[in-house]
Order: C-alpha cells, then structure tokens, then sequence
C-alpha cells in the first residue's frame, strides 16, 4: 500500500522516432516469437499478478468493515468483534499478496530472459552480417556508427522491450481489473473515479509533449556543446598559441547558456508530471470519499468499501501515467529496433561456394582493361592492363586517389570491376569464393591492424596450424624476434587495445611476422612504412625485403626510396597507368615520375634568401 | 557525498528546497489524517465532530445538567445563549472553552441518552436495592422522565409535581454509573454521546444529515486544499531543484572548459584528452542528475520520513511501533542480501561490456584483415564468446533486480496486514479508532517508503561521486605555464632615444635549454642552444621521440623549459605577457588541425581583423588557394568539426596559411610538412622564401629535403644535440645525419662525390645541378 504519492522521476529520453513505427514492432515480435512458450507464461503471471494486486485491498477493506462493524455492534451492546473471521479474511489477504508476487517475480525471471536472449541473437546476428557485407559499406559509414548499433541500440531495445512490455501488459491489466472491481463495489464510485481520466490524460499529454519538445532541444544543445568541447580540446594548443582562449570561452558561453535553458525546463517540465498527477489522484481520491461517505450514510455500501475505493483510486491513476511512459518507451524502442534491422537486412556479398581445381597457384597476377567506380558514373579505374609474373614485385606510386588501394581491393575482390577482369593464378577472381582467393594473399597495411592479445597469438593469426617455434621463426625472420624478446613475458606479453603499448614500427614487425607465418604466394604492401620515422624505416625495410622474397609482392609507397629496387614501376594517375618501368628507365624518360621523384629535392633553398 | 558539495554557492537554493519539501511532506503527512478524520466523524459520527453540541433545546440541556457538578453546570452556561423564542440555546464559545467541557459533557449526555432509552432498574438504584413497589410502578427499566421523578419524590414530597430539580442533583450517579459502564472506555462514552447530540440536533429543529454534509464538504475542500499545496510545493520544488542544478552545471562546465584551454601540454597528457572530453561532458550531465534527484527525492525522503515517525509516536502507545521496526530490518536486509548478492557481477559487467566492445571493434575495424586470412569464423566464435558471457551476467543481475520489487511488495503488505490485526485488537481495546488505524497504517509505509528511497540513493551516489571527483581534479588542477603578472610589453629594454617602444624583431635564441617532463627522471632535451634571427631558418631533424616537438613547443610556452631559457630579442619569453609572446608567433602543430567554421575564419583564426586580401595571400603562399578556388563555395566552403572534410593535405596547407595570417615574427613549423607530397612541399618553401623574408623560421621535419637548405640544421638523438651547422657540413661531420640522409636519398643525391653506391647513382644525378 504505497502512500498518497510515490516519487518516482518521470524523465523522458527521447530518441528520433521510427519511421515505420507499426512494421518494426511486428519485426520485432517476429523475433521474439522465438521465446512464444516464455512470453505467454510471463504475460500470463504479469496479468494473474495483477489481479490478485487489485483483490488484495478490496479483501484488506473487508477487514476493516469486519472490525468497525464488530466495534458497532458492541457500543450498541449487541455483539463484539470476531476476530476470528478477521483472521482469516487478513490470511486471505497475504495469501493473495503473496501469490501476486510470486507471479511478479516469475514474470520478471522470464521477461529478463526473453529479453537478455534477444539482445544476445540480436549482437551476435550483427557481428555476423558485418562478415557478409561488402567492405563498401563499412567505407560509407563510421566504425562508430556500427559499434553503437552492436552497443547503445540493443542495450536500449533489451531495457525498453523488457519495462515497455512489462509496464503495457500490468498498465492495461490493472487498468482493467480495477475498473471491474470498482464497478462491482459501486457503480456510481466508479462513474466519479473515471471522470478524472480526462483530466489525467489532459495532464499527461500537456506535461510529456512540452516536455519532449524542450528534451530534443536539450539534447540538440548539448550535442552542439559537447562538439565544441571536443573540438577545442583537441586544438588546446592551437587556441592557446593563437590567443583564442577567451573567445572561445565567450563562444561556447553562448551554447552553454543555451543548453542550460533548455536543459533547466525540460527537467523541469519533466518533474511536474508527478506532482500535477498526483494532485489530479488526490482530487479522484476526494471525490470518492465525499460521495463515498454519503453513499455509505444512505447505507448503500460499507465504510470497509469506501476505503477499498480509496485504494483504488490510487491504483487507477498510475497506470494512466505508466501508459503514458510507455507509449515514450515504445517509440524509443521501435527507433532502436528500426535502427538494429536496417543493418541486418543491409546488403550482402553474394558468394560462391566452391572454387574449381586451379592448375598452378604460383601467384601470377594479371589485370585485363579493368574498369571500375566506387559509385557509377565517377570512374576511378579507367582502362588498367597489366601482367605480373609469379615472384615479381610491382612497386604502384601515383598521387593521392589516384586509385593505387583501389587496385589492391579489386585484386582481394573486395570489390567487383564494373568491365574487364582480373585474374589470379590464371583464374578470374569472380570464380574463386571469396575465402579461396584470399587464401593466396598477405597483407601489410599502414594501419596495423592488431587485436588485444598476447605477441603470440597476433603472429599465429594468419595461420592457426603453425606452432611456437615456426611463430618464433617468423618473428626472427621479420627482425621481430629482438625486442620481442625484451618486452616483459616475450612472446607472452599483452598487447593492449589498439595494441598501443608497443611502438608504431614495433606493430608494423609483428604485422610482417604475422605475413611471413601466413605464408601466401601473393603478398600486398600498402603504405606500410608511411607512420613511422626514416630509421626505423629502414628496419621494416629490411623485413618486407625478406617477407618479398620469393613472392609476387604489390608495393604502394608514399616513399620513393622504398620502391627503387622494384622489378615494375606502374606509375597511375587519376586511375590510369602513366608510365611503367624500372626506376632507372622511368628516370631516363623525364616524365611524371622522374618530376615526382625530383621534387624531393626541389627548390631546396627554401626559405633563406 | 562530494557531489553535495557543489551545493555550496547556492546555500539560498537548498533551504528554499528544503522548506518546499517539508510543506509539502507536511501536506502530504496530513491527508491521511483528515482522510480518516472524515471517515471516524464523516461518516461513522455522522459528521459530528464534538460532543458539545452547537445548537441544543433548552429542556436537553437542562436534562445534561442535572449529572454535572454545580461548577461544571456553571461553565456549561457561560457558553451557550440564551434561549430564542424556540427555547434553542446556541453554542458561543471558542474551540477551547468546547474542548474543555467535552469530556464531563459527553459523560452527562451519556448518562442522558441511556436513562432516555431506559435502563435496568436494579441497575441505577445500585446498593439502595429494588423495592417491589418501586418495581410494580416502573417496571423492569427506568427511563430519564421516571427517574426524575423518582428523584423529586425521595428529595422532599413537599416541593410537589411541579418543582424541578437543581442542576448537579446527579452528579454523583454520573461517576457511578459510568464506572459500571466503564469497560466500554471512553470510545464507548463519545459514540452514546454522538447519538445524543444528533437527537438535539433534531430536537433543536437542526437537519443531522445537513450537519453531516456540510462536515464532508468542508473536510474535502480542506483536504483538497492540502493536496494543492503539496502539488505546488512539489512544483516549486522541481523548478528550484532544476534550475539550481543546471545552474550548477552550467557553471562546472564554464570552468572546466575554461581551466582546461589554459593547460598545457604537460596537463592535457596527464588528463588524456578523451578523459578530458568525458569529465566535460558526461561527468557533468550526470552531476546535474544527481543534483536534481538529491534536491527533489533524497532530501525529501527524510522530511517525509521524520514527519511520518513523528506522526507515528504521535499515536501514542499504540503498541504497533514494533511492526514498524521489524519492517525496517526485514527490509535492510532484503536490500543487503540482494545488493551482496548483485554487486561483485555489477562490477565485473563494466569489463564484460568493455570486452563485448572491444572485440565488436575489432571485428569491425579489421574487417580487411580478417577477409584477407580467411578468419571470420574464429572472431565469430571469439565475439560469440564475449557476448555469452555478457548476457549470463546480464540475465543474473536483472533477475535478481527483478526480485527487488516483489520483495518489497510482500514486506509492505505483510506490514498492512499486521497492522490490521494488532491494530484490530487495538481498537478492540478502545485504544485507537478505525480511522485512526487506517491513518497508521498510512504513516507506516511513509515511513518505510522513505527509508527505501534512501537506501536506493545511497547505493546509486557513490556512481556520481566518481563523477564530482573527475570533474574536481580537474579544476583543482592549475597550469604549469604561468603568466606573469606584468609583461615586458614590446621591447621596453631597447627604448629608442625618444622614449618610444621598439617593435619586437623576432630574434629567438635557445640558451643551454634543458627540458624534463614533469615526474619523469631523464631530460628529455639536454643543452640545446641556438639563435635564429629574423629572416633565417632553423631546421631540426632526429628520429621520432627525440624531442623535436618538445622543442618547439618551448617557443610559445606550452612548455617551460626547465634549464636555462628561450629568449625573444634577449627577454626571456617567461617574463613576456603570454598574449603578448603568442601573438608574435605563428605555429603550425603536428596534426594539421581545423575548427567548424568556413575556410575563411579558420585562415584569419590568430588574425580576426584580417581582411579578404590577407586571407587570399596567405592562402597563396600555403599552396592553399588551388584547391579553395577549386570549391564551388570558395573561401566560404564550409568546414567540419576538427577539419576533417578536407584531406590531410588540405587541413596542414591550411593551418600553415592561418600561421601566416597573423604575420608572425617566429614561424615554427612542427613536422607539418609531412602530410604534403614532395612537389607541393618544395613549392610551398620556395614561396615561403620569397614572400616571408622578416621572420625567424623553425621547421621540424622527417624528410631531409625539407630541411637541408636551412641555415642551420639541429639534429637531435635521445634530446641531445648531436650536429649543428649547414647541410653540407653536416653530412661529413655528423654520422647520424649523414644516416638518416642517406636512408632516404641515395649519395649524389645528396651532393656527395663518392657516388659508387646507390642504384640509381647515373640516372639521378641531375638533381642538385638541375634545380640550381
């Protein structure tokens, strides 16, 4: 028996709505309807928990009268109270307290678990469809933006789907069950109880709709504000050495007070829906006890009634409010939910499933008028011919998007050329299924891409079957094995998240190492000496000589002095080969790539007159 | 407890809070109890609230007197009128003179009402016994009329018929008789007397119902009244409590973006700027809750609470408060076995949470990678792993959370229920009434509601006490660079013979500087000294981490050096105002780094007042105007937070033109050449060279092209100046300078004679010659 108000906060969070609300949810019914036998019997206890939470005042109020009339009857000297049938009303009464908890309870145990398995299959189905989906989307949209689906959307579905669906079904089944009790107590009871819905639901409609307009422009402002923090904590040191502190103090001022506006009000507005629902409670509650009491002078029901009403009365405007709440939470789930299918049914990479017997896997390599555009109409790649012998190395240079990556994507078919063909040991790459063609590679890339575990385990990567010692061998061979060896556990030391306990060259070794172990006929190099300094360079150097050794190696450098040696030069710009050739003939011919090669020393000068 | 003490500066606010809630508990505590005041005397007592009735005939009052002593009379008199022409006497005295007459009243009008409707005979006459004669007259029973007669009769036979009796000629039986009727207490005594006064009433030609129903109406709008007050009060509640809270935050959120733009470096590493972000941002929203919560509910609680328990007692001894206490422990033990229960898996759930992540990034970051090693199965199982282990600990907290509520529900009806029986007994016992124990039974679950609400907040502050502490170190941390209190202002030590102020030229010089970060034992620059004057350049060249940075970042005080000192036109730049040293100075960071804005006001961002012109020029000299024409907006084109809807080579040709801007006399570049390709970089220092010709210049750089025109080249290993001088020179006196050059450009490249090594040696040749 809560008293006259209970002080919970009514804070609405609001989310942007779905925009197929309806055809979301039944997605997401659909899904649930997995756990059907789960979800009866914890909608049935949610309702039976429900009824028997309505009886138990009305049964509680027969005491009461039980008492007062047994009180009655021995002022008037014609009996006494029996105490007897006050037991027993009072066990019926914790009798039907208890069996409603324990049906709460049961329902809550198998709520959680619907709820906790969907987010489970929901994750799980993400993580999964981000290996079915081509590279392409994952360069359209941010990492973040994937994480906070896998994150902030099911974490929001799993809380709103397990208190929305919780709070509907107990909302509508107190809802109802009260409304039935009170009308069997007293019709005209009942009749002044319900005059207060309109005014409830006037209430809460004017409370939540101020208070979501202020609540999105809170969270507009405080977006906006937390944009400027993280933008000018970044460039700290350019304000400060640019004297702009104080008018970037003055600037986010401006967005600060802004933000405390909007964000004051909406607490505000958000914190008077208790207050002004339990004002419009107490004004049911008057009500009832004023024509109550005549009722109960006229004698047409008891005074044990009029305070089972009184109950009631209570118990009819809070669901009225919990609806209100939901409907929010509803609208934030259906946003998440809408959010989480829009990625699972994205597109996906068709696949073939099996690869035909190849005659040679040597690793030659061979680009026929290869044609291609990340979107159409803005092609990248024009017409690109080229032939690569097994155990070549093919050094690519070109300026900036000239399409020197691109290339090496269409190669590992992470994307499709829109007209010629590339083929790998002889065979067209749209042949192979995907895993079997990029079985033939090995890539070192300029973000080293190394996940939190032991050295160990991030060398064995690329191959599963080799044992400590060939991991060992692999980590010598890439000039690795030295300052493995002194970092605290050796091959044993954690790398941590974005392995930033070990230095930028020291990545770029193990991703070499992790190359050599792999051991594939074709080996790409992107870039992968661009973030370190020229000494250490000169180390990786050394291990990518090795690691080329024997391979069919594709080398994109931002560094001349990296791609001298190499047996081609294709030069491209804007995504056609230029000029192609050894270092020393390009030199000789002048063109594009003797003037790239010359501007390293261009205009040396400089700055001293 | 630390987020409390943001409250400090709005001492005003808390009270005002603090008196809200305690109208509003008080409000609130009182409903029950006009609530049960209209059910006892609404309805049970037909809304009559005293036994001294308002309005009462003549001949009524005259009947109660005759049971009061003479004095007891004489009060009842003073306070009623004289009768009207109907003999109806009126009530006239204040509430206290009813309250005072009330109990000896109530026992007269007993006495009245039970001798009217007739009492056993043996039982008035008592020990005087029961004649037979007496018997045959009256019967069985003796009512009011037959007695008084009887009395007339055995007082004195002479007074005949038509004498009455002296008021007090009964009193004595009065005490009597209600001892024999004692049992029933007094509750026993109001409810005879109620019956009697609603007779008056009728008898005095007063509607009972009408009473009644005035009663209720007025109790309603009383209780009504009550409600809208605790409505407003909470409203007001809210409104202070929000605004002062985001106040508050408003305020904590000024001062951390304020204190952290004036950290230095040294500052911002130690925080990390993500941290920095977080305790700016989050930190804050969350302290702005708390603080709502705790202005609203928690102190709330306690008035509620303490008004309740005083309520409580107020019942005097109902023989109940133990129920009340047992609650109270069964309760805290619920809370402490669930929370024992539940809080060493809420602790582990962050680092779940943090592996559930990490590995999602992974997957999704290596996406390249994994396809390329065939091993998207393995993640899969690795992810499959993670998210199991998540979900178990998800489903065991929420459902031991979901036990929380039916829990309490069962404690507190089993509270209701005990009250009702003992309660029961009570008013069995004529302790309490009926509405007495449906307004403790109210009181008892303020009370424990109260007390769960504090335990709930108790659990969930300490969360927000990390906050207030995050946010605090950050204000009470101060920069290590300081301003000094009077700046040098222009070259106030070279003042020309007519007393005017010397612009400053710009000459920088580094004399014997040593550098060490604080809490680190090695230096991490050692004995650097140099001078560079107005039109010179200085390059600095060494593998990562050797300090080149550092070292620049000397020059606008970012850094202090810790040995020896940087001097500007022989001031040390420590005693210069740091506006005054900034705003010589124009540096171009590592990270070619942008703001939101337009192309234009990041270019003129050191030079507000910069004109078209001057953006345009400086753009030209960046190389930057090629592509800024290029856009369709131009100089307007629009850009993003941090710069990043331009490539890397745009941003860095872009902070280089905001350097220029401001028409520095230092010009300190920080490995910012990087980023641009080899043909943009030579022709951006060629025009660097003719257009900026009076600053002193200090670039940083990894290439040796860069650099190796400079006038003096600094090369730096492990902070230690290891050559110093021209290219040339160096390359024969220097071997680690002659080592990175030649990692990078083969011998003839680099203007050596030996020219045997290399491979291309022949066809590179024309380099130097060539350029020249």
């Amino acid at each position: 028996m809560p008293g006259p108000m209970g002080h919970g906060h009514g804070r609405g969070p609001v989310t942007e709505k779905a925009k197929d609300f309806t055809g979301t949810l039944k997605k997401l019914i659909h899904y649930i309807a997995h756990d059907k036998l789960a979800l009866f019997v914890a909608i049935a206890c949610a309702i039976g928990s429900v009824a028997f939470n309505v009886t138990g005042p009305r049964v509680l109020g027969e005491a009461t009268t039980e008492l007062f009339e047994g009180i009655a009857a021995k002022v008037s000297g014609t009996g006494g109270v029996d105490f007897d049938a006050i037991g027993l009303i009072l066990g019926t009464a914790l009798t039907i307290y208890i069996s409603s908890a324990v049906l709460n309870l049961v329902q809550g145990w198998l709520m959680t678990g619907i709820t906790q398995r969907v987010c489970y299959r929901l994750r799980r189905e993400i993580i999964e469809k981000v290996d079915r989906m081509p590279l392409a989307y994952f360069e359209r949209v941010s990492t973040g933006d994937v994480m906070s689906r896998v994150t902030n959307d099911v974490d929001t579905l799993g809380q709103s789907l397990n208190q929305s669906v919780t709070q509907l079904i107990t909302s509508v089944a107190q809802l109802v069950g009260v409304s039935i009790q009170m009308l069997s107590l007293s019709v005209a009871l009942a009749g002044v109880t319900f005059l207060t819905v309109p005014l409830s639901l006037a209430g809460v409609m004017l409370v939540v709709r101020s208070s979501q307009r202020h609540f999105r422009r809170q969270q507009a402002f405080l977006g906006q504000a937390n944009g400027i923090i993280e933008e000018s904590f970044n460039g700290q040191n350019i304000i400060q050495a640019y004297n702009r502190a104080d008018r970037a103090v003055a600037e986010f001022d401006e967005v600060n007070e802004k933000l405390y506006q909007s964000g004051w009000l909406a607490q505000f507005l958000s914190g008077i829906m208790q207050p002004i629902m339990a004002f419009v409670g107490n004004l049911g509650y008057v009500a009832v006890v004023v024509v109550g009491a005549f009722l109960a002078i006229g004698g047409t029901i008891t005074v044990g009634d009029v305070q089972a009403f009184m109950q009631y009365v209570r118990n009819f405007t809070q669901p009225i409010t919990q609806l209100s709440q939901v409907s929010n939470m509803l609208q934030m789930l259906a946003a998440a939910a809408e959010r989480i299918f829009e990625f699972l049914d994205g597109e996906e990479e068709e696949d073939l499933t099996a690869t035909p017997e190849l005659a040679r896997t040597d690793g030659a390599v061979s680009f026929d008028h290869v044609q291609f555009g990340y979107v159409p109409n803005k092609t990248i790649i024009h017409d690109f011919t080229c032939e690569v012998e097994p155990g070549q190395t093919v050094a690519i240079v070109g300026p900036t998007g000239a399409g020197k990556t691109t290339l090496m994507k269409l190669l590992m078919r992470f994307y499709d050329v829109n007209s010629g063909s590339i083929r790998v040991n002889g065979l067209d790459v749209r042949e192979y299924s995907r895993e079997d063609l990029r079985s033939n590679f090995a890539m070192v890339l300029q973000d080293t891409w190394l996940f939190k575990g032991s050295v160990r385990e991030n060398i064995r990567y690329g191959n599963m079957d080799a044992d400590d010692a060939m991991v060992e061998a692999a980590a010598r061979a890439a000039l690795a094995d030295h300052f493995i060896r002194t970092l605290p556990g050796g091959y044993d030391f954690e790398l941590n998240e974005d392995a930033s306990n070990v230095s930028q060259g020291q990545k770029q070794l193990l991703t070499i190492a992790r190359a050599l172990l792999a051991d594939r006929p074709i080996l790409i190099l992107d870039e992968a000496t661009s973030n370190v300094d020229t000494r250490t360079e000169q180390r990786i150097q050394r291990a990518m000589d090795i690691l080329m050794q024997g391979r069919t190696s594709f080398v994109i450098a931002h560094r001349l002095s990296t791609i001298r040696s190499a047996d081609k030069i294709l030069v491209l710009k804007d995504g056609d080969i230029v000029e192609s050739g050894t270092h020393d003939e390009l030199l000789a011919q002048g063109g594009f790539y003797a003037e790239l090669y010359n501007s390293q020393f261009d205009e040396g000068e400089g700055v001293v007159s | 407890m630390k987020t409390f003490s943001f409250l400090k500066h709005h001492k005003l606010n808390l009270l005002l809070a603090l008196a809200l809630l305690m109208v509003q508990a008080y409000c609130e505590l009182t409903l029950p109890s006009v609530m049960s005041g209209i059910v006892d005397t609404g309805i049970s007592r037909g809304g009559i609230e005293s036994a001294v009735p308002s309005y009462i005939t003549e001949a009524s009052l005259e009947d109660v007197e005759l049971f009061l002593s003479a004095g007891e009379a004489e009060r009842v008199e003073n306070v009623y009128t004289a009768p009207n022409d109907e003999g109806v006497r009126e009530f006239a005295g204040t509430s206290t003179d009813r309250r005072d007459i009330e109990g000896f009243m109530a026992e007269a009008e007993t006495m009245v009402y039970l001798l009217d409707r007739g009492l056993p005979l043996d039982a008035v006459m008592g020990e005087q016994g029961v004649d037979t004669q007496m018997q045959a007259a009256l019967g069985d029973t003796i009512d009011l009329a037959e007695f008084k007669q009887l009395a007339l009769t055995v007082g004195g036979a002479a007074s005949g018929s038509g004498a009455a009796l002296a008021p007090g000629a009964f009193a004595d039986m009065r005490a009597e008789l209600s001892d024999q009727l004692g049992d029933g207490g007094e509750a026993m005594v109001e409810a005879q007397a109620i019956e009697f006064v609603k007779g008056a009433y009728k008898d005095a030609g007063v509607d009972p119902d009408d009473v009644q129903t005035s009663y209720l109406i007025r109790e309603g709008a009383v209780m009504l009244g009550y409600a809208l007050v605790a409505a407003l009060c909470a409203i007001a509640a809210a409104y202070n409590a929000s605004r002062t809270a985001a106040k508050i935050a408003r305020g904590l959120r000024h001062d951390v973006y304020e204190r952290v733009l004036s950290f230095s470096p040294a500052e911002m590493g130690e925080f990390s700027e993500a941290s920095l972000i977080t305790r700016a941002t989050n930190d804050i929203q969350q302290i702005q809750m708390v603080l709502v919560m705790c202005m609203r509910m928690v102190l709330f609680a306690p008035c509620m609470g303490f008004g309740a328990v005083v309520k409580v007692i107020g019942f005097g001894s109902t023989g109940l408060q133990w129920i009340i206490v047992v609650g109270l422990i069964v309760i805290s033990a619920a809370i402490g076995v669930l929370m024992a229960l539940t809080m060493p898996k809420f602790r582990r759930m962050q680092d779940l949470v943090d592996r559930n992540n990490l590995v999602a990034r992974e997957i999704i970051t290596g996406i390249m990678p994994i396809r390329a090693f065939g091993r998207s199965k393995d993640e899969e199982a690795r992810y499959d792993e993670a998210n199991r282990a998540l979900t178990g600990t998800y489903i065991f907290t929420n459902r031991a959370m979901s036990f929380m509520m039916p829990i309490m529900l069962v404690i507190m009806n089993v509270i209701s229920v005990a009250i009702v029986w003992f309660g029961g007994h009570g008013v069995d016992a004529g302790a309490m009434q009926v509405g007495d124990l449906m307004a403790y039974m109210n009181y008892t679950m303020q009370v424990i509601m109260s007390f769960m609400i504090i335990t709930m907040v108790a659990v969930m502050l300490p969360r927000a006490d990390i906050a207030s502490e995050r946010v605090r170190q950050v204000l009470s941390t101060t920069s290590s660079i300081e301003d000094p209190a009077s700046s040098v202002e222009g070259a106030q030590h070279l003042e020309t013979a007519e007393g005017e102020r010397m612009p400053w030229t710009g000459e920088l010089s580094f004399n014997d500087v040593s550098f060490t970060y604080p809490g680190s034992d090695e230096p991490t620059l050692e004995h650097v000294s140099f001078t560079v004057r107005p039109g010179q350049t200085l390059g600095i060249i060494g593998s990562t981490g050797v300090g080149k940075s550092t070292l620049v970042q000397l020059i606008p005080r970012l850094y202090d050096a810790t040995k020896g000192s940087v001097t500007v036109d022989g001031v040390d730049v420590r005693r210069m105002g740091l506006e005054e040293l900034r705003g010589l100075i124009g540096y171009v960071p590592q990270k070619g780094m942008l703001f939101s804005g337009d192309i234009a006001s990041n270019i003129a961002y050191g030079a507000p007042d910069l004109g078209q012109e001057g953006i345009e020029r400086a753009a030209r000299i960046a190389q930057a105007s090629e592509f800024v024409e290029a856009k369709p907006e131009g100089y307007a084109s629009p850009i993003s937070q941090g710069g990043l809807n331009v490539s890397g080579g745009q941003r860095q040709r872009l902070a280089i033109a905001r350097a220029l801007a401001v028409n520095p006399k230092i010009l300190v570049f920080d490995d910012s050449f990087s980023a641009l390709d080899y043909k943009i970089d030579s022709t951006l220092r060629s025009a660097l060279a003719r257009e900026v010709t009076n600053a002193a210049v200090v670039i940083v750089a990894q290439r040796i092209a860069t650099i190796m025109h400079a006038d003096e080249i600094l090369v730096l290993d492990d902070g230690r100046v290891v050559g110093q001088g021209t290219h040339e020179r160096l390359l024969r006196s220097c071997p680690e300078y002659l080592e990175i050059a030649s990692s990078q450009l083969s011998a003839s490249e680099l203007g050596l004679d030996s020219a045997d090594e290399g491979s291309c040696g022949a066809s590179a040749s024309n380099t130097q010659e060539e350029v020249r």
